[in-house]
Order: C-alpha cells, then structure tokens, then sequence
C-alpha cells in the first residue's frame, strides 16, 4: 500500500496505517534531523514530533496536492528550524571545534581535521542551501523533489547547491592537499 | 568576471557548472547533459580534473553527514504517543480554515499596507546593504562567460 492510501487510512484515525508509514519513514527523517542539528537526542525528539505531528495534522493533508513524503519532509525542516532558534546559544559550528570524542580539531589527524572544517563549512552555510544539500546529496531526493520540500523551484535549488558546494570549496581551500591525499 | 573563470573553456566552464549543480555522481545528472559530460570528458583533461575535485567533494560529504541509527523502540514510542484525536475538533479544523483564512484577508492586506507605509530605517538600509554586498560577492566570483550557461556541452 503506497503513503497516500495509508495517509487516507490514517486521517481516519486507523494506527496500523501509522504505525506503517513512521516504520517506513522513520530512519530517513531522524537521520535527516541529525544532519541539519549535529546532535542525536535533538535527531530523535525531533523525528518523533514530526511523526506526532503528523498524526495530529492528518486531516489537514491534501492528497493530490503534494506527496506524503514531500509533506513530511516540510514537517521535520520547520522542526528543525524552530529547534535551532531555541538553541541559538550553542550553534552546529561551535560544537564542531571538536571531534566526536571530545578531542580537540588541532589535535586529530588530517583526515578528522578535513572533517571538522567540513562540518563547520557546513553548519555555516544558509538554512536553505544546507538543506537543499541534505535533501540531494544524502536523503537521495532529486532537484525537483527537493525543491517541492522547500516550495520553490527547481532552478532556485540549483542555485541553492551550486552556491553550498562552491562555498564548501572555498572553506576547504587550506585542506585542499589533504582532500587530494583521500 | 573572474580571471580564474575567463581563462578556461566555454564548454568546461559549464561542465563546472553542472558539477556544483548535480555533483560528482553522474547517474544523478539529466541523460543530455550526462551525454555531453562523457564527450567532454575524453577530450579535456581539465574536465577530469574537476570531476575528480567533485568527487572528492562528495566523498567528503558522505563522511561529514553520516548519521547515526535510530534508536531502538523508537517507532513503538511514538505509535504508543499518538493522542486520540477529536473527530470533530479535525472536522472544524478542516473546514473552517479556509473561510477564517479569506475572511482574513483585508485585515492581513491592511497591515501589509500599513507596515509599507511606515518609514525606512538605518536598520533596514543596512540590512538591505549587507544582502547586496553579500548577492554581488557570492556570484561575481563565478561568473560564467557570456551564453555559457545555456549553451551545449562540447
């Protein structure tokens, strides 16, 4: 049974159509929640308000109008968004002066160091363009398909990756020699 | 325009182009320009050299956005969360949003009026400046030659 059908079940009120999709949809909204906060414990509240949501909001969904998934996704971004206006204090790119373990960037080797720069490139980016760059580069979304997430167009996200992936280029430049040795 | 832009080639130019659009994956490009892409790339060393840039960059990517599992019992906790919901609260909800949102619409062109009428501020100007400077810096260092961002790849 395809999202839509469920979607119909589960305005209905039917939890086994819900219990469904969240099954099916789970792992790809909390790994798309993680890599727009950087933190796990904000990854799963996040994902299980979008799916909460999802059930509260149910008879406000249009089917024919836009995509279950497309919907969800729009859910988990505005999540997302919010999130960080509440944590404003302690951005992505301070957290990423330090390695997973706790170790200090200066003290990694290379390879981790390449990281770190990466992840503080990417926590600087603008909110759309490093969405636009989750939604295509890691959640396997298509140009149009992102641009659906994010209400625009197809040439407006484009534009959007072309400008993130120029400036990752940019930020990276003084680890140019250590992305060549990869 | 920049010199690093200028110096090279129309058509690799555009292949760069289309490298920060798609990335370094081919099988995610539209078939016409992956087509081109092929040609050009066994004739222009310069255009092996950049996709292997993008690649790299991809791969990098893959690195810094890995995400880790989901929790165990996750999807159980939140079917068990769902809260019983009001059939009648959604029926409101449903059916009542869209003459609420029309009948709110010359209060809501009314405000929009009365903030465009509200004078600008050094705030705003400045603001407005920061955007521009940071519009012009964003695209002048990628200019692309005249006619080269719709023209074929050769």
């Amino acid at each position: 049974m395809d999202d839509e059908a469920l979607m119909a079940r589960v305005v209905e009120q039917d939890r086994e159509a819900f219990s469904i999709l969240v099954e099916r949809h789970l792992d790809a909204v909390h790994a798309f929640n993680y890599r727009l906060t950087r933190n796990a414990d904000d990854a799963a509240d996040l994902a299980q308000e979008t799916f909460l949501r999802v059930w509260r909001r149910a008879g406000s969904w249009r089917p024919g109008r836009v995509r279950f998934a497309t919907w969800l996704y729009r859910i988990a971004r505005n999540l997302c968004i919010d999130a960080h206006r509440r944590r404003r204090d302690t951005t992505p790119a301070e957290d990423a002066t330090l390695l997973a373990d706790g170790a200090p960037v200066e003290a990694a080797p290379a390879q981790a160091r390449l990281q770190a720069a990466l992840g503080r490139a990417l926590a600087a980016l603008p909110e759309r363009q490093r969405t636009a760059l989750v939604l295509c580069h890691s959640q396997g979304m298509s140009n149009a398909q992102a641009a659906q997430v994010l209400a625009t167009s197809v040439e407006a996200v484009e534009s959007l990756l072309a400008r993130a992936r120029r400036t990752l280029r940019r930020e990276l430049k003084d680890l140019r020699s250590d992305l060549e040795q990869q | 325009m920049s010199d690093h832009t200028r110096q090279r080639p129309l058509a690799v130019a555009k292949f760069e182009a289309l490298l920060d659009r798609h990335g370094g994956d081919r099988a995610r490009w539209p078939a016409e320009q992956r087509n081109a892409a092929e040609a050009l790339l066994r004739s222009h060393s310069d255009a092996g050299a950049l996709l292997r840039t993008a690649e790299r960059l991809d791969a990098a990517l893959d690195a810094a956005l890995r995400a880790p599992g989901c929790p165990l019992g996750l999807c159980e906790r939140i079917v068990a969360r769902t809260p019983p919901r009001d059939a009648w609260l959604d029926w409101l909800a449903n059916r009542l949003w869209r003459p609420v949102g029309l009948a709110s619409m010359p209060l809501l062109l009314g405000l929009a009026v009365g903030a465009a009428a509200v004078p600008e501020t050094g705030a705003d100007a400045a603001l407005e400046d920061r955007a521009l400077v940071a519009f012009e810096g964003d695209f002048a260092d990628y200019e692309l030659p005249r006619g080269s961002a719709s023209g074929p790849l050769q």
